[in-house]
């Protein structure tokens, strides 16, 4: 197991990839968490003070990057592509035989790979999520608005389960179809286009409506923005966060059980 | 130390049979070399060899499968066809990769670059590499932990002279320190020039395995070239003796199935006269197609069924 993890260790860090798609993640989470401390300054300053919102939000919104409040988790999007570069360079490149002459008990490449990903993946979601908040204490000092609260905290840790879990689905999914543009693709399309689709058209139609509406809030990508919402602004009544996880959680642990079983049973 | 066995490797793609209760050993010491026509299945046969191919059967070297050794860089050092290393990937932290899983020191992977010519293109990324470029890159990764057995599928590919020269010597020398090397290639004067064993194959079955001296002596193409002013005469006399004789040209005949010396003798006493007596050894190349002509016919048939079909 230690050579399995060292190797995927070497292998993470001696791509570039791995390196861009982490600064670029950093750097847009950074970002975003500096605008909206900004802009929250300038509103409050304008307001004369905080409001009861601005104290039950801004924390939050600030170390998730906005995505309690309003956009996806958009660090975690490009994190996740690391883990489905995982997969995808071992069938675009060949590399897998490589890596199977190399270390050739299956099990421990695979536990492997999704550990040093998860753990990577981790750490990028906690640290950005650290200085985003530090970053916007600091920015809204003077307005007397607390930051550091124990909402923020949990919410930070939220976060990082919703960019672990996302990462293992798609890194699953890479590895069960073995082609990393498919993979690509479908993690950008399935969440925000062909699940607002579905839900779309089973809301317009009363019949769908009836027999599907409760069926929905199950589609997993929905359901897992659960785990990051703070703010309601979903179709119907979505799952609470916990529920949502399950959903979220349960759909990768399907997919990584698949691909260990296609892994071990399948030509390299 | 390192004996390779196979026994039973089977593999059915799509129905077919691309390797089909395969069965060999390969002797530490020794250059084993592994023959076939191209599709016979020998690159089917070395993946199914290191576990990497699902299939039937089993191989052990020194009685532990592939996928059982620990560190198996240490042990058993590979190239497979298709050069496979990330394209972006810089050669030496390539080798780093694979050293450090297999607990190789890092100044080995400098040690290895330095033997294979690679020293000035280390930091630099194989996407930029030459086909023998590449290939040095694999063979550097093979010979990474000192192994004591060598599997390689076409090490010479791309390799210009100087290259296959390079590496007949080294595969040489790998196998007279003891330890094994099983070799496939299609240039057969090169595997004539450097294997001891052969591991012949012909449709994923095999066709002939032991010493390469033993496989060209079953060649028909082994003959004795006599050429004789009587040489109608002496054709007679020698077909009545039970050996096969051709005409090759008028007053020459090639005599198969019959020692020189036999010839010498039954001409001297029938008082025929001999201007030349000479054996004429059949080449590896000869033996190989001869052995290998019914799976070559099958090919044929099945491309020609093919056509008609479309």
């Amino acid at each position: 197991m230690t050579e399995a993890l060292t190797y995927e260790w070497l292998r993470l860090r001696t791509l570039r990839s791995t390196w861009w798609l982490t600064g670029l993640a950093v750097l847009l989470g950074i970002g975003i968490a500096l605008l909206i401390s900004l802009a929250a300054r300038s509103e409050i300053s304008g307001n004369g003070g905080a409001s009861a919102d601005d104290v039950r939000f801004l924390p939050v919104a600030v170390v998730s990057q906005g995505s309690a409040i309003f956009v996806p988790y958009l660090l975690a999007y490009v994190v996740a592509m690391i883990g489905v570069f995982a997969w995808g360079h071992e069938y675009r490149h060949g590399m897998v035989r490589t890596t199977l002459t190399a270390v050739p008990q299956r099990t421990s490449v695979w536990v492997a790979k999704f550990t040093v990903v998860g753990l990577w993946v981790l750490a990028v979601s906690a640290l950005t999520g650290l200085v985003s908040l530090l970053l916007g204490a600091l920015v809204l000092s003077g307005t007397g608005l607390p930051m550091l609260t124990g909402e923020a905290w949990q919410m930070l840790g939220r976060c990082a389960v919703y960019a672990l879990a996302l990462t293992w689905l798609v890194t699953a999914f890479t590895a069960v179809v073995r082609h990393q543009v498919v993979a690509l693709v479908l993690m950008f399309l399935w969440p925000f286009l062909i699940e607002n689709v579905i839900s779309g058209v089973v809301s317009a139609v009363p019949t769908l409506d009836r027999l599907f509406g409760d069926v929905v809030r199950y589609l997993p990508f929905d359901a897992g923005n659960a785990i990051i919402r703070e703010v309601d602004i979903g179709l119907g009544a979505p799952l609470g966060a916990w529920a949502g996880f399950a959903v979220f959680a349960g759909t990768a642990v399907v997919l990584m059980v698949l691909s260990l079983v296609l892994f071990r049973g399948r030509d390299a | 130390m390192a004996v390779i066995q196979a026994r039973g490797l089977g593999k059915v793609y799509a129905g077919k049979p691309a390797v089909d209760d395969l069965s060999f050993d390969v002797q530490p010491g020794s250059v084993t070399g592994f023959l076939g026509p191209n599709g016979a299945g020998k690159s089917t046969t070395m993946r199914l060899m290191l576990g990497l191919d699902r299939g039937a059967g089993s191989t052990t070297f020194d009685g532990v499968p592939f996928t059982s050794l620990h560190r198996p860089m240490n042990r058993v050092g590979t190239l497979l066809e298709a050069n496979p290393f990330h394209p972006t990937r810089t050669a030496r932290n390539h080798l780093l990769m694979l050293a450090l899983a297999n607990g190789v020191p890092a100044s080995r992977v400098d040690e290895v670059l330095e033997q294979l010519g690679l020293a000035t293109v280390a930091r630099k990324k194989p996407r930029t590499f030459s086909m023998g470029m590449g290939q040095r890159l694999g063979l550097a990764a093979a010979l990474l932990g000192d192994p004591d057995t060598l599997i390689l599928d076409e090490p010479a590919n791309g390799l210009d002279p100087q290259g296959v020269h390079w590496i007949r010597d080294l595969l040489k020398g790998f196998a007279a320190t003891g330890r094994s090397v099983f070799v496939s290639s299609h240039l057969l004067s090169e595997m004539a020039l450097m294997a001891d064993e052969l591991v012949v194959i012909g449709r994923g079955r095999l066709i002939a395995s032991g010493p390469v001296g033993d496989f060209v002596k079953t060649s028909t193409r082994n003959a004795v070239v006599v050429r004789s002013p009587q040489a109608d005469e002496l054709a007679d006399l020698l077909r009545r003796e039970g050996a096969t004789v051709e005409r090759i040209e008028p007053g020459a005949l090639s005599v198969v199935g019959m020692e020189p010396s036999r010839v010498g003798d039954l001409a001297f006493e029938a008082s025929i006269r001999v201007h030349e007596l000479a054996h004429r050894a059949a080449t590896l190349e000869e033996a190989f197609l001869e052995a290998t002509q019914d799976a070559e016919e099958y090919h044929a048939e099945v491309s020609r069924a093919v056509e008609d079909t479309s």
